[in-house]
């Protein structure tokens, strides 16, 4: 996609309404939404350290980040499972934060 | 059922505020059936009604297959409503 297509689809967008050639859809069809996002250097090069980490590709590990931040807070007396290694890394960072 | 995928940005959502329009409403434009769809070389424009009754246009750019990026958005004027609402009309019989 080039500069000029976006000025292209802005210049049809308000230039007056042409039916010409349409067509008229009544079928649904699947919808999904790409989520494109722009992020600063430091937050860019921690994804990619994160990824590279956990053997994923950043795209892998953005949507698990997003899935985990919009699920449903559990229960109180659920009992989770975690890597020994991501508890101290958490248990670091808190204490790094703390200081 | 052919899978669409629509790309918002930074841009869009931009673009869409400043043509004082809600992105959730945008959103749901690019859901609604019965719709008008034009394809003018890259470019695509999707009309429809929204539930209170106001045409809007979407205007996008297919990046790849079944792919568009999304680049604008406005309320259709009356004379551009009529005519989508022949159009869609139209369309169904």
């Amino acid at each position: 996609m080039s500069k000029t297509d976006r000025e292209e689809a802005l210049r049809l967008l308000n230039a007056p309404l042409d039916l010409t050639g349409a067509t008229v859809d009544t079928e649904p069809s699947q919808v999904k939404i790409v989520h494109s996002v722009r992020l600063e250097p430091t937050a860019s090069e921690r994804l990619f350290a994160e990824a590279e980490r956990r053997g994923v590709t950043p795209s892998a590990l953005l949507r698990e980040i997003v899935e985990r931040a919009l699920a449903p807070a559990p229960d109180a007396e659920t009992t989770v499972t975690v890597r020994l290694a991501d508890l101290h890394r958490a248990l670091d960072n808190a204490i790094q934060r703390a200081a | 059922m052919v899978d669409e995928y629509y790309v918002w940005d930074d841009a869009s959502y931009d673009a869409v505020a400043a043509a004082g329009l809600d992105w959730r409403l945008v959103q749901l434009i690019l859901r609604t059936r019965p719709r008008i769809r034009t394809h003018i070389g890259a470019v695509l424009r999707v009309v429809a009604q929204a539930p209170d009754g106001r045409w809007i246009i979407v205007s996008l750019i297919e990046q790849e297959d079944d792919t568009y990026l999304l680049v604008g958005a406005r309320e259709l004027d009356a004379a551009e409503s009529t005519a989508a609402q022949r159009a869609i009309e139209g369309g169904r019989r």
